[in-house]
């Protein structure tokens, strides 16, 4: 098999893995042992009040770490957001494989088909924590 | 027919445009990380703007371009939103309702339950310094009686030390 990283697909594909696996380093590398996360919450820094989504990066430290109860203390629906984002790097890595090997017009329709489902992904698994 | 062939201008700017677009709709999904969704999503309006311009002018592929675009309006529209929403939304927190005012009320009543288990135990303030100031007390009378013990063993010591030197000097006198 001939692979080709020229289509923008492909190039996002392996943008959006490689961010993911930054995720997952930075959540190795800062602990909450440590105290030494560096993104703030916005709203606690600007109304000074906590938001469904605060305590996440404190709980994705634990989650790699697989202290889930831990996790779910910081942060009660991060297991879920870190089930996105790992479905999220295997569909990636799994559809850049895929899609090298695709005519133009079955592309379309996975792509469609991929921004269908990672939408609907999207939704369920933040669906607790927006503030809306 | 003559078909045109598309270049690539603007591609990689569309791409880095989607790309921001995309992660600023996560982040601002996120709540409070609205500011960088913010900073992202206008990042990715420009960069697709810019793509589009160049795929206009050169023949590039425009989809990309107007996906990153789009998707990085969405983004933007969202941190907007979210963050007038945040800001109503801490507000009614203030006012009562929420979770939050739940968990300071619970984290209320875990003190009192703290309280109450710290009656039962005797460890109350007032009944710590009562207890202080008996064993003090009690520390002063074991420190007298036991001088009073000493002072009367040092006498008795001293008595019969005494008597064994009269009988010793008596044994030297019949010597």
């Amino acid at each position: 098999m001939h692979f080709r990283f020229n289509k923008p697909y492909q190039i996002i594909n392996i943008i959006f893995a490689g961010i993911i696996i930054l995720l997952f380093i930075y959540s190795g590398i800062f602990s909450v042992r440590k105290e030494n996360h560096p993104i703030p919450s916005n709203s606690e820094l600007i109304f000074g009040k906590k938001t469904p989504s605060t305590g996440l990066s404190r709980a994705f430290s634990e989650i790699v770490r697989f202290d889930f109860k831990s996790a779910k203390r910081y942060n009660p629906h991060s297991i879920k957001i870190f089930i996105f984002f790992f479905v999220q790097f295997f569909l990636r890595i799994g559809l850049l494989w895929l899609s090298c090997s695709m005519k133009k017009k079955n592309l379309n329709q996975l792509i469609v088909l991929d921004s269908s489902f990672s939408t609907g992904l999207l939704l369920y698994c933040f669906w607790d924590i927006i503030p809306l | 027919m003559d078909e045109q062939v598309k270049t690539n201008a603007g591609q990689g700017l569309g791409i880095a445009g989607l790309v921001l677009g995309i992660l600023s709709v996560i982040l601002a999904i996120m709540g409070c990380t609205f500011l960088i969704a913010l900073v992202f999503g206008a990042v990715g309006v420009i960069l697709s703007a810019v793509g589009l311009s160049q795929a206009k002018r050169s023949n590039g592929a425009k989809g990309i371009n107007m996906g990153g675009l789009v998707v990085s309006i969405i983004g933007v529209l969202m941190a907007l939103t979210i963050t007038v929403f945040l800001g109503s939304f801490i507000k009614k927190a203030n006012d009562g309702n929420y979770w939050w005012n739940k968990l300071e009320q619970f984290e209320n009543v875990s003190e009192e339950i703290d309280k109450e288990i710290e009656k039962e135990l005797g460890y109350e303030e007032d009944k710590m310094e009562d207890l202080e100031k008996k064993m003090e007390e009690l520390e002063g009378e074991i420190k007298d009686t036991v001088k009073e013990e000493v002072e009367k063993a040092k006498k008795e010591a001293d008595e019969s030390i005494k008597k064994a030197e009269e009988e010793l000097d008596k044994l030297k006198d019949e010597q």
